[in-house]
């Protein structure tokens, strides 16, 4: 799977979950959501299950541990987890590239 | 259904106190040590100041384990002056006591809250409260356990997952036996119930922190003997 494809995947998965956590359809998610920072779509708890739920999909999916451990986490400039664009190309690297 | 606890320093002294008297409660347990011992429960080889290591225990958990519990226990003392603590022993202290207590959270708590539910307890000492002089060390990571436990606590609270600290004052256990009689004898004079505890008093206080009734306490340090 290239890396673009696994990125796709990942932001399908990231949107369901955002929508699933804040009850609400997900229509208006795109990949610049904010997941962090001034206007995030969900607070740390609501990360937090993402981040779970990530882990799980990175096993059953690709079959590989994702580590989403990260100094960065909560800086609104450069956090991995900014948005659900910048988590989806995170998450994805490393499962392409792991 | 059994609930399943995890108990570090799960070997001797207050864990294994507490994991053989969970076992006689109905608990499940599961054991770390770094030097494992004989014992009823299994007990996995690992030091809680190794994050991978303990990591790696937890990966070996079967996922569908219905975690409840943790009981961390494992812990290091260093009766000392500070100004003569080699820099090797407030390692070793601080990665076990403090960097053990953060490793083990961030390792077992994923899930507690997948589960929705569980119980996080950690062991400090009532000497933080007491500032107890030649235990400067000891007494600033157990500090920080308490720290940690009160903001850990409010980072788990919306998925029912509590965190507390138990802080005994002294308990016979392994921890204390080179401790002079005269030095424990102070210490406990400066508790409001003047006597040791027992690991009997140590396990009443568990038991009720893993209860369903104590869901409404978290981020508490709870002082057994009072400070």
């Amino acid at each position: 799977m290239t890396a673009e494809a696994a990125q796709r995947d990942i932001e399908a998965k990231i949107r369901d979950l955002v929508a699933f956590i804040t009850g609400e359809d997900g229509a208006g998610l795109t990949a610049a959501s904010p997941l962090v920072g001034d206007g995030a779509v969900v607070d740390s708890q609501g990360l937090l299950e993402i981040m779970l739920a990530l882990e799980d999909f990175a096993g059953e999916r690709f079959g590989k541990p994702f580590d989403w451990m990260n100094d960065a986490a909560f800086s609104s400039s450069r956090s991995p987890y900014r948005s659900i664009g910048t988590l989806a190309a995170h998450m994805a690297a490393q499962m392409v590239d792991a | 259904m059994r609930r399943t606890l995890l108990v570090t320093g799960a070997s001797r002294g207050l864990g294994r106190a507490v994991a053989e008297r969970a076992i006689a409660a109905g608990y499940d347990v599961i054991g770390i040590a770094r030097k494992p011992a004989e014992a009823p429960f299994p007990i996995h080889a690992c030091d809680v100041a190794d994050a991978a290591a303990v990591k790696a225990v937890a990966s070996r958990l079967p996922r569908e384990m219905p975690l409840w519990g943790v009981v961390n226990a494992a812990g290091v003392a260093s009766m000392n002056l500070a100004l003569m603590t080699p820099p090797a022993t407030v390692s070793k202290v601080i990665a076990t006591n403090l960097m053990g207590a953060i490793h083990v959270s961030q390792a077992f708590a994923p899930a507690l809250i997948r589960a929705k539910a569980g119980r996080i307890i950690h062991f400090s000492t009532i000497a933080v409260p007491l500032g107890l002089a030649g235990e400067a060390v000891y007494v600033a990571s157990k500090a920080g356990v308490e720290g940690f436990a009160r903001a850990f606590a409010r980072e788990v609270a919306g998925f029912g997952v509590t965190v507390n600290c138990i802080a005994p004052g002294p308990i016979d256990t392994d921890l204390i036996a080179k401790v002079p009689a005269e030095a424990i004898d102070r210490i406990v004079r400066r508790q409001v119930v003047q006597r040791k505890g027992t690991p009997e008093d140590v396990w009443n206080l568990v038991a009720f922190l893993l209860s369903e009734q104590s869901a409404m306490i978290s981020g508490e340090v709870l002082h057994l003997g009072g400070a």
